[in-house]
């Protein structure tokens, strides 16, 4: 049995927007320290919700989340923001000092770190989002992408353990989206930061994530790893999601054409490994 | 990524430095000085000196013009106005059917305004041009300016270019669908620009509050760094002043 500890833990929690309209119901989730989850869903699927419910800045709903085994609503926003953090979608409502150095050193200085340390935090958010040189740089003259990471970095000055990240990779060209995840990736496997993302690029989820959440009409559906969570195309449609590209290729193969695998891969590597064994296997019959 | 001028960064390309509490601490003392004096010359200097300034600093003469063109509005009004009273007739003029006769006195008390304001203006912008909006804005907080107008402007300041893309975008969104096409649209397309950005300005100002709640707000922005004036910025600041105030005296 597994005895990673478990950091972020939802029980049973709904909740319904002022207007009565529900956005999540009966949520059952678990994030272990140091996992990369993955909370996959459609627009309007109550993703954003979620993650507000699980940085405590939504408060009234029912059931429970537990941060190491607190309850957020028991903490105080100080005790929640020192462990965990929000990434927002849109990087321009986060960030709102005039430059880089200024935005990222506003959480150490709530803190009360002294000057020296304030740097030191700066200066290691910054390489650890590669902004290194950045730090006079006017938010107003940043990419997308590079806001995104500044953004990220915020955060990461105050020493978090858990990042939650609404749709990191939205809005990217498919390089910026690929070097985010990398660089997700890296804070987790490097720097053992426990992060939550919610996402529906379904091609990036299979190659970067541990475990995966699908959410539907604030429902979740199914979790579990990537190949638990990938079956087939219809049952993904009915989540208004649908296979990774590749994903759907090899289904089809397999499904349509009867070509003999045992199971259906995420990723292109995978695939390419699986095509090449039946080809061998052709070659050799 | 945008290229347009940002009004946080300073319009400076060359590498004089000085720390912006004793610029403020200049500036107040030379609009003082420009406001108290009774004559044309002093103010002149000063706007010679400020333009001298700003050209220095390598800002386009074009875009330290652009920002004099409404002062200098404002200076020719004022002396068409003042000019209109007075004893000595200097022109006779007729405009749309009107006839006005200029006075000496009046041109005279009117041209000492127009000075005046411009070598204020000048002063202002050579400020404004030598440090960017922030740097200003710490020196006014450790001045004891209130810190919630200070944050206030700051966040002005930040989000007012992101507005003006946002209302560019709406109107082009108009545009596009004929919005503009006709006065009464135009007006209709108007209040509805305005609207729509005063409700992404309460949007982005929740959406900002909630960013800083989760970094650790708790009432406060840390804008100004308690760092020592040097001793060669207080040395130059003096002279300068020194210089002025003997020029404040001695001239006419």
């Amino acid at each position: 049995m597994d005895k990673t500890p478990v950091r972020l833990e939802l029980k049973g929690v709904s909740y319904a927007y002022p207007d009565g309209t529900p956005a999540l119901g009966e949520i059952d989730i678990q994030v272990k320290r140091g996992e990369f989850t993955g909370i996959l869903g459609a627009n309007g699927s109550g993703k954003t919700t979620l993650l507000k419910v699980m940085d405590g800045l939504i408060r009234d709903f029912e059931g429970e989340v537990l941060l190491d085994g607190a309850e957020v609503r028991r903490l105080s926003p100080r005790d929640i923001y020192r462990k965990m953090g929000l990434v927002f979608q849109n990087p321009d409502d986060q960030l709102f000092a005039p430059n880089v150095y200024e935005d990222v050193e506003f959480g150490p200085v709530n803190m009360g770190c002294p000057e020296k340390e304030v740097k030191e935090r700066v200066e290691r958010a910054l390489a650890a989002v590669g902004m290194e040189g950045y730090g006079k740089k006017g938010i107003n003259r940043l990419s997308f992408g590079q806001k995104k990471r500044v953004s990220i970095a915020g955060l990461l000055a105050m020493g978090h353990e858990i990042l939650l990240l609404d749709e990191p990779t939205a809005g990217l060209d498919p390089m910026g989206e690929y070097r985010m995840m990398e660089l997700l990736t890296e804070l987790n496997r490097e720097k053992g930061v426990t992060i939550v993302m919610a996402t529906h690029s379904v091609d990036l989820v299979p190659i970067f994530l541990h475990r995966l959440y699908i959410l539907s009409k604030g429902k979740i559906k199914r979790g579990g790893l990537p190949e638990e969570v990938f079956t087939a195309p219809r049952e993904m449609a009915e989540v208004k999601l649908r296979l990774p590209h590749i994903a759907e290729l090899i289904w089809k193969l397999k499904n349509e054409d009867g070509l003999k695998l045992d199971k259906i891969p995420l990723t292109v590597g995978e695939a390419r490994r699986m095509l090449l064994k039946v080809i061998e296997g052709d070659g050799n019959s | 990524m945008s290229h347009e001028p940002d009004l946080l960064e300073p319009e400076q390309k060359t590498s004089f430095k000085m720390d912006v509490r004793l610029k403020l601490l200049l500036l107040a003392g030379l609009l003082g000085l420009v406001l108290s004096h009774k004559g044309f010359i002093f103010p002149a200097l000063v706007f010679a000196l400020s333009a001298s300034f700003i050209l220095y600093l390598k800002v386009p003469p074009k875009k330290f013009l652009l920002r004099l063109s409404q002062p200098l509005l404002i200076a020719a009004v004022l002396v068409f106005i003042k000019s209109l009273s007075g004893k000595v007739p200097v022109l006779e003029l007729s405009l749309f059917g009107l006839d006005f006769s200029l006075y000496r006195e009046g041109l005279l008390e009117g041209a000492k305004l127009a000075v005046r304001l411009l070598a204020a203006v000048g002063a202002v912008s050579a400020l404004s041009f030598s440090a960017s909006f922030p740097e200003i804005l710490s020196g006014l907080a450790s001045l004891r300016v209130p810190k919630s107008l200070i944050e206030v402007s700051l966040f002005a300041g930040r989000f007012l270019k992101s507005f003006s893309e946002e209302a560019r975008n709406i109107h082009s969104a108009q545009k596009n669908r004929l919005g503009y096409s006709g006065v009464k649209r135009s007006m209709n397309s108007i209040g509805i620009l305005a609207g729509s950005l005063i409700i992404r300005a309460f949007d982005q100002a929740q959406a900002t509050s909630t960013a800083m709640l989760q970094r650790g707000y708790q009432g406060g922005v840390h804008l100004y760094k308690k760092e020592a004036l040097e001793k060669r910025d207080c040395l130059g600041a003096g002279l300068l002043f020194a210089f002025l105030l003997i020029a404040w005296i001695k001239l006419p």
